[in-house]
């Protein structure tokens, strides 16, 4: 059974702190009858956690959004609109900011602030062993890579993803969602063996991170930068160190938008001089600041997965798509292997696909029953208005049909989405609506 | 000291609520030997006994609607197997909106509900009325109804949850206060009580309220405190059916029961309060806290509207008592 939303490993030390608790607890208690509307926000105890670009983005009309006390921009309000994150089923008011944001990201480029997602740097003369007994991928790569990487338990299911960044031969970075900075250190420092020469620091804090993304990002970055920013020179998945004007970051190339993106690294005395150069060189492209409430459409469109959301460590890699991520060919073992290989040829369900309303009207948040011919097959674990397709869509958990194993027949059915009370007429599949 | 006091167990359970009873009856009811319950006063006495004991299933999660749903299950068998009726009634519940929002809210409520196979439907205001006839209808919109929620008497359930833990093996110590947990290489290896050391191989912190304290002698974060919370019981009123479903006015911010002719109501506070913010008093034993009229004054203007017959019946019982409520609403379990 998935209890992850209990773990306790999602409590940081400061929130099990007396001054915390005492704010937050009582405010537990009077919103147990507010409405629990999609994305509520606490009012008690924030602005605990500013990333480096805090200031510039509010400048620049960022309206903030929490998570694990950092604030984190949910949307940007252009000038004359009101900062105010309000709250609906339907569309909240902000909805038109948030969907320009979206069409931005796939038409020109954004910045996105990433600051606040977990980073530890693995070290030592044993860090690769040690990473490729834990990572499904495999991490036995040139300096200067990245990879996107599953940590499996002993049951096959999935603990968590991260991606990997080879610094040197002893030296990597996982970079880890905000939510699960904690339980991603936990559980790697837990599997550190006896005599293993592994030293795991939390760099979180050390490096302010800004995504650059969207057809145009090559385009902004070139005019900064002294270096090829080609396929052949900084392809997909790679890693350099460079300079923005004077000052020293390095960058990975890949974006959870899907699109050509960067994720820029500087330490957070260069950060808002980063910034500013970025923002201004991108003007010519139209460069929009972008927040959370479109990267989460934004990557669902592409049916890229949240931990926690869309599967947690009840699910094996077979059942979301993931098996691209594990490479049980390796040389090393990874922990979990033979339970995910079992699992995988079992091809038990449910299975993750992208869900898309054919009704303009209709909202999808998070577990609306999904349902095949009339009957529950599954429910959606993530949902958002798509901009590009005008429409609810989303990630679901669904059942293969009765009498049926694997995933080939899973498309199979008239499907609808079960939105208050009403059923929905949608298309369920296992590919992403944008590729 | 008692003579048959262990000096080792497979799993100490801190706490003698609700909670850490169902912890010892699960746990040996599945095989666990050597479970022991310990429970620094009396079985209850924390916050259990005046818990409202409303059974819900309209919960905001997959974990948490398991939990409930399973929880009506275990109401309705645990009485054959420990001959101690948990005083549940099958009463069904009724959540009323008065705005729009509040009744989307409802109905996405009742949708998840059919992935665990609970009956949730709508209800309109007129059959809520039928239902529930002292109810003012003005304004509500209607509602969704649950025939199979209800309510229970959390002492009653505490104490049949602790007999079939004890049928199955376990051993129940109250007037045992646990001082400290004790760890060898961040590995827990059992507990120093006021009575001697219990050596155990796990450690399990029900202790509710005190469960921050306990934890943090351990450099263990457990996020809850103490909240005050309260609830008001009328006096008898005539020909109310005692087979009232619950009902729940979200944006009046009240539920309300019924409670051996009477009714049950409580809130859901505008503004809420952390108590022992300077430590639980060590002598605290179903205790309850002052009754400050001003705190509930608001709601309980709204209940009055809502239920019209409450400015003729008078009230019984003004309670104030502490409750736990966790940073972010959810349990933590693991």
């Amino acid at each position: 059974m998935d209890l992850s939303e209990m773990d306790p490993a999602r409590i940081e030390e400061f929130q099990a702190q007396d001054h915390y608790l005492q704010e937050r607890c009582p405010e537990t208690l009077v919103l147990t009858y507010a409405i629990h509307w999609p994305g509520r926000q606490r009012e008690t105890a924030r602005g605990l956690r500013r990333t480096p670009f805090y200031h510039a983005f509010k400048a620049n009309g960022a309206v903030y959004t929490e998570m694990q006390g950092w604030e984190r921009p949910g949307w940007f309000a252009p000038e004359g609109v009101a900062p105010v994150h309000d709250y609906a089923f339907g569309k909240p008011s902000w909805f038109n900011h948030a969907q320009t944001e979206q069409k931005c990201a796939r038409n020109g480029v954004v910045m996105i602030d990433y600051s606040m997602l977990g980073k530890h740097m693995v070290e030592g003369q044993d860090a690769e062993n040690f990473l490729q007994r834990v990572f499904t991928n495999d991490v036995s790569m040139p300096d200067g890579r990245v990879t996107y990487s599953l940590m499996l338990n002993e049951r096959g299911g999935i603990e968590g993803d991260v991606t990997i960044a080879r610094h040197n031969k002893t030296c990597f970075m996982v970079m880890s969602a905000i939510s699960h900075t904690r339980r991603n250190r936990d559980h790697l420092q837990r599997a550190i063996l006896a005599g293993e020469d592994v030293i795991i620091r939390d760099v979180t804090s050390a490096y302010a991170v800004l995504a650059l993304c969207g057809p145009l990002s090559r385009t902004v970055l070139e005019t900064l930068v002294d270096i090829s920013l080609s396929d052949w020179d900084f392809p997909s998945y790679s890693f350099q160190q460079f300079y923005i004007g004077h000052a020293p970051v390095f960058a990975q190339r890949l974006s959870f938008t899907g699109e050509m993106g960067w994720e820029i690294f500087v330490t957070p005395d260069f950060a808002e001089y980063v910034f500013e150069q970025l923002y201004q060189a991108g003007q010519v492209c139209d460069l929009r600041l972008a927040g959370g409430e479109a990267l989460n459409a934004l990557r669902i469109e592409k049916g890229f997965v949240h931990w926690g959301s869309d599967m947690a460590y009840t699910e094996s890699p077979h059942q979301i798509g993931l098996d691209f991520a594990c490479r049980p060919d390796k040389n090393t073992a990874f922990i979990g292997k033979a339970a995910y290989l079992a699992r995988k040829a079992e091809a038990k369900g449910p299975f993750l696909c992208s869900v898309k309303l054919h009704q303009p009207d209709a909202m999808l948040h998070h577990n609306e029953p999904v349902l095949r011919d009339g009957a529950v097959v599954g429910f959606v674990t993530s949902g958002a208005f798509s901009a590009l397709l005008g429409t609810a869509i989303g990630l679901c958990l669904i059942a293969p049909p009765a009498g049926t194993s694997g995933n080939k027949e899973l498309e199979k059915g008239d499907f609808t989405v079960l939105v208050e009370g009403r059923a929905i007429p949608a298309t369920v599949q296992r590919k992403a609506f944008v590729s | 000291m008692s003579a048959s006091f262990p000096k080792q167990a497979q799993v100490v359970i801190i706490g003698g609520g609700i909670h850490g009873c169902s912890v010892a009856y699960h746990l040996a009811k599945n095989g666990w030997r050597d479970v022991v319950l310990l429970e620094r006063k009396k079985l209850t006495s924390g916050t259990t006994w005046h818990a409202a004991g409303l059974v819900g299933q309209l919960q905001g999660s997959h974990a948490t609607t398991a939990f409930a749903s399973y929880g009506v299950e275990l109401l309705r068998e645990i009485e054959a197997e420990t001959g101690l009726s948990p005083g549940f009634r099958q009463n069904g519940s009724i959540s009323i909106a008065l705005n729009q929002d509040r009744l989307s809210e409802l109905k996405r409520k009742a949708d998840f509900a059919r992935l665990f196979g609970v009956e949730a439907a709508f209800i309109e205001t007129d059959a809520i009325k039928e239902r529930w006839p002292l109810m003012n209808a003005e304004g509500v919109l209607g509602g969704i109804y649950m025939p199979s929620d209800g309510s229970a008497n959390p002492t009653d359930l505490t104490q049949a949850l602790a007999r079939g833990a004890r049928i199955n093996g376990a051993k129940i110590f109250e007037n045992i206060k646990v001082e400290t947990v004790l760890t060898s290489n961040g590995i827990v290896t059992g507990v120093v009580t006021d009575s001697g050391i219990i050596t155990s191989e796990f450690v399990v912190n029900c202790a509710g309220m005190w469960a921050r304290d306990l934890g943090q002698k351990n450099g263990v974060g457990v996020p809850l405190h103490a909240c005050e919370h309260y609830y008001l019981v009328t006096e008898p009123i005539a020909g109310l059916p005692s087979d009232l479903p619950v009902l729940r006015s979200y944006c009046d911010g009240t539920y309300w029961k019924e409670d051996a002719g009477k009714l049950l109501f409580g809130f859901a506070h505008f503004h809420a309060k952390a108590w022992s913010k300077d430590g639980i008093p060590e002598n605290f034993e179903f205790d309850s806290l002052p009754f400050v009229e001003d705190d509930v004054m608001e709601v309980l203007e709204l209940a009055m509207e809502r239920v019209p017959c409450l400015t003729e019946v008078g009230i019984r019982t003004f309670f104030n008592g502490p409750e736990s409520y966790s940073h972010d609403g959810r349990f933590t379990l693991g």
